[in-house]
């Protein structure tokens, strides 16, 4: 029962079954080992055929519904890059009023998600998403963050970190890739006080789908941030797209933790990081970095996992232990 | 003198890098070189298509190629839906073909005996050389053999100008193609004969049997119905395929938790049990329509029950 006291709350929805059929349907043009098709797929299964999906331009709008067809099987619609947040606020005050006209039954319990990449949401969208979220509409915001505008040539944006190598901010003798680091969204999504944000990360799926249901469940706007791996973007061998994302919180790159009503919980814990280096060796996008810059970002990182210690009021997330073996050996059983 | 082809292949595998070296390299001999990728969204392992003319004289038009001389295919799994590349190869052309079948097998994919077939197993020479997936650097090379051109100095030097890393590697597995490429000669050539199709540009990523649905209810505000996107087979993409050991398997379904395209799919199916008695138990087994072969489900399994096995 050490779930249950140490994370009040998380217990209850530890165990809950997840539908055996399909929503988000096979046959997209998603990226071998996009783990947008794991994030969509367990999202559609824990909020179910009532869901209202609105798109905004991204990843998971251009591979998943070119024109004869579509992957989703529940109500879609696809907004302009900008108004992810405005659309879906549409949708739910149109909703309220149906239900109120006694239209729709008024206990129908719908979801509406806005299913939005980072540029849609930390660059582009802000101040959608801030209005919707300053509003208090009921809706469920998914941001998948690949850390670039991966579909229009890895571009970078507010959310790549230190250090990346992209199109727009490539590595030279000068400048090691990206010089800033990832805008922290969940903070600025709790900061307009909305019941429900936290982080989520497919490897952990359990932890994700916890998050769904919970968001779900909130009494107003609810922000979810979910990393995702990107094959061409990250440049990685697409058979290591989950073993990445687990190295990110391995490593405290990514931390999992929720802002339920303000209060702070982190739902993953991580007795030993892995040193930083183990997430970075991966992928192709951080090759060019020097001993020192790979410093500098365990820097970043060790200030970050402080102040989220710090925020907890004991040691959630461990020191580095760096005898620990990177890719931990699978399969040899 | 004027040359056109088309190169096509999937996203990921270096096509329009490759058609980027030979112009360059073309150029270094003293071509003319123009090359003109043509995609959409950049996805890993969808349908891509570049054109490529290379000529003595300067080239003045930036028209996509109709009739081919050459025809570069990338994919042998390519050939079923763009099948209209190779029809429209001129007779006596080359079709220039990756795969790991036998020669006469791949002459037999191909199916037309008035062009010059070239068989080569790039993606086992990339592997071995590069350890990676571009068949793009054996396939240039193929390419210099049978057209005589560009030599292979030039296309080192294009490698040093556009790549600028891994040269060796890339060179080593260039040459290698250039020793191992297997040419069928085409039996009868008839010079004034057309080719059977012309490319048309539109229909590049419409591929498998493709039936357009909800066309006539574009009015009603473009909504299209759920469902549709099964005939949109995505299993084409694959290199390697997924093959699960059964008395390794112990039912985690971690495959299924992680998998991006729901290929992997539970059956139920009918054993013999001990004395004669019948069970039914439930086995996990992969939906080859629509895996894309990205060896996720053999990387996350605990018991090392997946392994995958290499396709084309």
């Amino acid at each position: 029962m050490k779930v249950a006291e140490e994370y009040p709350g998380l217990y209850e929805y530890a165990n809950f079954e997840l539908p055996q059929e399909e929503l988000f349907l096979p046959g997209h043009g998603l990226c071998a080992s996009c783990t947008i098709g794991v994030i969509a797929r367990h999202m559609l299964k824990v909020l179910g055929p009532d869901t209202i999906v609105v798109n905004p331009t991204g990843c998971a709008e251009v591979s998943t519904v070119v024109y004869p067809r579509t992957n989703w099987a529940v109500p879609w619609i696809h907004v302009a890059f900008g108004n992810g947040g405005s659309v879906a606020s549409g949708i739910e005050a149109a909703i309220k009023v149906l239900k109120r006209r006694g239209v729709i039954d008024p206990n129908r319990k719908i979801n509406i998600v806005v299913f939005a990449g980072d540029g849609g949401t930390a660059d582009i969208g802000f101040q959608a998403l801030s209005g919707m979220l300053e509003r208090g509409h009921k809706v469920i915001y998914v941001m998948y963050d690949n850390e670039g505008y991966m579909n229009t040539g890895i571009q970078r944006s507010g959310t790549t970190p230190f250090g990346a190598s992209t199109t727009t901010a490539p590595a030279g003798k000068k400048v090691p890739g990206n010089v800033t680091h990832k805008k922290p969204m969940v903070a600025i999504a709790a900061a307009h006080g909305i019941p429900y944000a936290a982080t989520a990360n497919p490897a952990y799926v359990h932890d994700m789908v916890y998050k769904f249901k919970k968001a779900a469940e909130a009494d107003g706007p609810a922000f979810l941030h979910i990393l995702q791996s990107c094959t061409p973007g990250w440049r990685f061998e697409p058979k290591y797209a989950i073993r990445v994302l687990e190295l990110a919180t391995e490593t405290g790159y990514w931390v999992n933790y929720e802002i339920d009503h303000g209060e702070f919980r982190v739902t993953v814990p991580v007795p030993k990081r892995k040193p930083v280096k183990c997430f970075l060796q991966l992928q192709g996008r951080f090759r060019h970095l020097k001993p020192e810059e790979i410093d500098t970002i365990q820097a970043l990182i060790d200030k970050d996992v402080a102040e989220i210690n710090r925020i907890v009021g004991r040691e959630v997330i461990g020191p580095v232990d760096p005898g620990l073996e990177c890719l931990t050996p699978r399969g040899a059983r | 003198m004027r040359i056109e082809t088309v190169w096509v292949g999937r996203g990921g595998q270096g096509i329009v890098t490759a058609t980027y070296i030979i112009a360059n390299a073309s150029i270094i001999d003293g071509f003319h070189a123009i090359a003109n990728p043509e995609f959409g969204a950049e996805r890993r392992g969808a349908p891509v298509k570049a054109f490529l003319t290379i000529s003595k004289e300067p080239i003045e038009d930036q028209e996509p190629v109709k009739t081919p001389h050459v025809a570069v295919v990338f994919d042998d799994k390519l050939l079923g839906a763009m099948q209209f590349v190779i029809d429209a190869v001129k007779p006596g052309g080359y079709v220039i073909l990756n795969t790991g079948k036998s020669p006469q097998d791949a002459a037999a994919l191909v199916g037309r005996d008035d062009v010059n077939i070239v068989v080569i197993d790039a993606i086992a020479i990339a592997r071995k050389h590069l350890k990676l997936d571009v068949p793009n650097g054996p396939l240039a090379g193929a390419f210099s053999k049978v057209m005589g051109f560009p030599s292979l100095q030039s296309i080192r030097e294009a490698f040093e100008t556009q790549l600028g890393k891994a040269v060796e590697e890339n060179f080593a597995a260039v040459k290698e193609a250039y020793e191992v490429a297997a040419v069928i000669p085409a039996k009868k050539v008839d010079a004034s004969a057309k080719p059977k199709g012309i490319i048309s540009t539109t229909s590049a990523f419409l591929t498998g049997p493709y039936e357009v649905v909800g066309w006539r209810e574009v009015n009603k505000a473009g909504a299209v119905f759920p469902g549709s996107s099964f005939p949109y087979a995505t299993g084409g993409w694959r290199i390697d395929k997924p093959v699960i050991d059964h008395s390794k398997c112990i039912m985690c379904r971690k495959c299924w938790l992680y998998c991006p395209d729901d290929a992997i799919i539970e059956a139920w199916v009918e054993r013999e049990g001990p004395r004669g008695r019948k069970f039914r138990m439930k086995m996990i087994d992969f939906d080859y329509q629509y895996c894309k072969g990205c060896g996720v489900c053999a990387e996350v399994c605990p018991t090392g029950a997946i392994q995958m096995v290499r396709e084309i």
